[in-house]
């Protein structure tokens, strides 16, 4: 049973995450889409920003990873039922802090593409503003990165 | 090294020397131009050649994206501009005049192809709405004979005979014929014959059926006046042909139209610099700023060759005067990082060297792979040093440049080249282990340390930024401020650092075999340091230090506030700003994180492309897998690593002295878009 625990916290690190970025980078996308139909010239610097909201799902991606990694599921061998429950509460960071700072951070980046259509030159204080929310991510990503490579070892410990 | 001394030059010159002189200035880019005020002088009029000369260059711009349309030029990404010489490039009016002529022209000729397919779009419609009466043998103005009246149109819907004549009898219209030209389910074409007797009941008849009479007629018969207009259509084509056989033969006029161009653009330049001069009835008075260093040289050249009179003088405000850096190659590419924050104000001091210091480190620890920096490093040495480029746009890759040689030494000090492809690659193929072995540490496997060594450096980072402000401070004689509120701080952080530095010394164990050597350096001289005691020493320090700064913070807070309430709340309320020190070195765990998220994607993309095994497709599959892989993998992380790197100057480091605002000099020059001038 402990599989079962463990990989449904990978799939909700890697989806809820994903879900996350993919809301956001849609919501600056969708913004950036009507400045280039005026000035295809800003693309670039457009894709920044549509691209910023994109790091979380990578996060929840990296953790999923390690799960897998430290599960030892790609190796054939299967976690203890204990051990399935604690990587699942390791997963439960950046799958909340993903998801929502994905979207938080799409709204800021869809904010910015105004900036960026109407003073260009200021372009690097929009990218600075979407870039406050990805500390949170951060910091989600840290803490359940952490979690999940110390399992084996604590719960080895404590068994 | 720092930001460049301004003179302020007035220059006074006689009106036979102004052109000269004014191109002169053009050329050597040197003099941030301001406008000359006093009312002794005459403003001359310029706005309006101003906008004479811009709607020339619209019109040739527009001309240019015309020949464009029809004949696309091949433009790489990183077009430069062409190089002409300084005669070629002086058009007299004539010449101008003649080019002007054919740009307008183009764009003439471009409004009668769209008028040309607009009447062609007409001709259809009018074919369109004919088609229904084919059927008709009469053309469509008949409209009867003496004594009869002949009506034809539509009736929207499918309409038939049968209907038609049960209506009429309805209506007791008995001497009407009529025929049912076409039928279908949008509309049905119908003609009526009727006694003249009839055309007032007829008409109300129609107009109830909701009757319409062509939009179109004409003395020709329907199917011979289609094929009329038919052949309209076809002189229009071959008009509208010969008309872009024009264009694409005035394509070879694109180099003279792109030439005019840039001549206008001189001459709005050079119109808007007249215009900030000051005129006498036989002199004029140009103002600016120039860098210290070529003032003299300026001074000399104007009045030897000219016999003006150039006054050099310190400006009179400093405030007032633009403001240019000046750095050495290592970090002049990163002016431009600065530049786009804000331009240093008077009190200020350039940060570049300490930001470029750090950007590259930043950028390093963040991308973190050896084969990506190769990467950079070859593209932007490229871009970045050989003459392909520009020199003015050379800087930003040069930038990059030196990025990507701090990502490649981050990435040996991982241990990351592409991932782990040096592991993987032997052990799929050839089942041989292998590893590249990382310098410092493995981000996977200490990743705790790594966090802990990311946060030290934004310490420190955060430490330089206030030791600067300490010093604007001093030099701005403000001693109480500095020590008081930047000095405390400083003592606080550097004690919080100091324990820190305790706690790791006393932490410090005997390393593994395995350990990287860097990291198993660091281990044995912690050890040495905790055999001699330095953990205790460093953490009484920092304890005492701490509470030194903290009690000192209380106190001196709020001697700013004018009652005794304020001075102590002020006083408690500003060491709430920790939270805002702490928040700031716990942002740098990003140097962390990011360096690890390149690493691990780099080693998932390794694993699934070296799942084909040891065979022939299990080489394809890593060829394939790894190129799209690594190349989005580089994409996502270098622009994570560029952002990131920004962010924590601009955020952490700028807020803690930079006070900006200063305005930047833009010296007269000669901004074209196609050609550089030379001088031969």
């Amino acid at each position: 049973m402990g599989i079962f625990w463990a990989l449904l916290g990978a799939a909700l690190a890697v989806g809820m995450a994903g879900v996350g970025s993919a809301k956001g980078v849609g919501i600056a996308s969708e913004a950036a889409a009507g400045v280039v139909v005026d000035d295809p010239s800003k693309f670039g610097r457009l894709l920044v920003l549509q691209l910023l909201p994109g790091t979380q799902g990578l996060y929840g991606f990296i953790v999923a990873v390690m799960v897998l990694l430290n599960t030892g599921i790609l190796g054939g061998e299967a976690p203890t039922l204990t051990a399935g429950f604690v990587f699942l509460a390791a997963c439960v960071p950046i799958a909340i802090g993903g998801l929502i700072s994905g979207m938080a951070q799409g709204r800021v980046a869809a904010s910015g593409v105004n900036i960026i259509a109407k003073k260009p030159a200021e372009s690097s204080k929009a990218i600075v503003s979407a870039s406050l929310i990805e500390l949170y991510a951060l910091l989600a990503f840290i803490i359940s990165f952490l979690m999940v490579i110390n399992v084996n070892t604590v719960t080895a410990a404590v068994a | 090294m720092a930001i460049l001394k301004m003179d302020k030059a007035v220059i006074y010159g006689l009106h036979a020397n102004r052109k000269s002189i004014l191109e002169e200035l053009h050329k050597r880019e040197i003099i941030d131009v301001s406008e000359v005020l006093g009312e002794d002088f005459v403003r001359k009029e310029t706005g309006k050649s101003i906008s004479q000369f811009e709607n020339i260059l619209r019109l040739s711009e527009q001309a240019l994206e015309i020949l464009g349309e029809y004949v696309p030029e091949k433009s790489g990404l990183f077009s430069s501009r062409k190089t002409l010489g300084v005669k070629k490039y002086n058009m007299n009016s004539t010449q101008s005049n003649q080019v002007y002529k054919t740009a307008r022209n183009i764009v003439d000729i471009s409004d009668k192809i769209r008028e040309s397919f607009e009447n062609i779009r007409t001709i259809e419609t009018k074919q369109a709405a004919l088609a229904a009466y084919t059927g008709l043998d009469a053309p469509l103005n008949v409209t009867g004979t003496e004594s009869t009246s002949v009506k034809a149109g539509l009736l929207y819907g499918l309409w038939t005979e049968e209907r038609i004549k049960s209506l009429l009898a309805e209506n007791e219209l008995d001497k009407v014929y009529f025929e049912i030209l076409s039928a279908s389910k949008e509309y049905t074409s119908l003609w009526f014959v009727f006694a003249k007797s009839h055309e007032q009941n007829m008409r109300s008849f129609l107009l109830d059926l909701g009757f319409s009479e062509p939009l179109v007629t004409s003395h020709h018969l329907t199917e011979k006046k289609i094929k009329l207009l038919n052949e309209e259509i076809k002189k229009i084509k071959a008009q509208t042909e010969v008309y872009e056989t024009e264009i694409k033969e005035l394509c070879e006029r694109r180099r003279d139209i792109e030439l005019l161009c840039d001549h206008m653009r001189l001459r709005i330049e050079k119109y808007q610099v007249l215009g900030m001069m000051g005129m006498t009835e036989h002199t004029f008075t140009a103002q600016g700023y120039i860098p210290k260093e070529y003032s003299s040289q300026i001074k000399e050249l104007l009045e030897s060759k000219y016999s003006a009179f150039v006054e050099l003088s310190e400006p009179d405000n400093p405030e007032d005067a633009p403001v240019a850096l000046r750095n050495n190659s290592f970090s002049a590419p990163v002016e431009e990082i600065v530049a786009t924050y804000s331009m240093p104000s008077g009190v200020d001091i350039d940060p570049t060297p300490i930001v470029a210091f750090f950007y590259y480190l930043f950028f390093g620890m963040m991308f973190g792979d050896a084969g990506y920096g190769l990467m950079v490093m070859a593209a932007c040495g490229y871009l970045g040093f050989s003459s392909y480029l520009e020199k003015k746009k050379r800087k930003n890759y040069q930038m990059f440049f030196y990025c990507g040689v701090s990502t490649t030494l981050w990435g040996l000090m991982y241990g990351s080249f592409f991932g782990d492809i040096i592991d993987v690659i032997p052990q799929t193929f050839f089942g041989v282990e292998y590893s590249l072995k990382p310098l410092l540490l493995n981000p996977v496997e200490s990743s705790l340390f790594l966090l802990i060594f990311s946060v030290s450096i934004g310490l420190v980072h955060v430490l330089i930024g206030l030791s600067i402000k300490f010093y604007m401070l001093i030099r701005q004689k403000k001693i109480v401020d500095a020590v008081l509120d930047i000095g405390l701080w400083g003592l606080v952080l550097l004690s919080v650092a100091m324990l820190g530095l305790g706690m790791g010394i006393a932490g410090a164990a005997v390393p593994e075999v395995s350990t990287p050597p860097l990291l198993k350096a660091i281990s044995y001289l912690g050890l040495n340091l905790k055999e001699m005691g330095a953990d205790s020493v460093l953490s009484a320090i920092g304890m005492y230090g701490a509470i030194i700064g903290g009690v000192g913070l209380v106190i001196t807070g709020g001697r700013k506030s004018p009652s005794i309430p304020g001075k102590v709340i002020g006083g408690v309320v500003g060491l709430y700003d920790i939270t805002g020190y702490v928040s700031d070195s716990l942002s740098y765990c990003r140097l962390m994180a990011l360096g690890l998220a390149s690493g691990v994607i780099g080693n998932v993309v390794n694993l699934l492309g070296s799942m084909g095994g040891a065979s022939v497709v299990g080489v394809i599959m890593l060829l394939l897998v790894g190129a799209v892989g690594h190349l989005l993998n580089f994409a996502i992380n270098m622009l994570g690593a560029y952002v990131h790197t920004n962010r924590l100057q601009y955020v952490e480091f700028f807020s803690k002295f930079y006070e900006g605002g200063g305005r930047k000099y833009t010296p007269f020059s000669m901004d074209t878009k196609y050609y550089v001038f030379s001088e031969d």
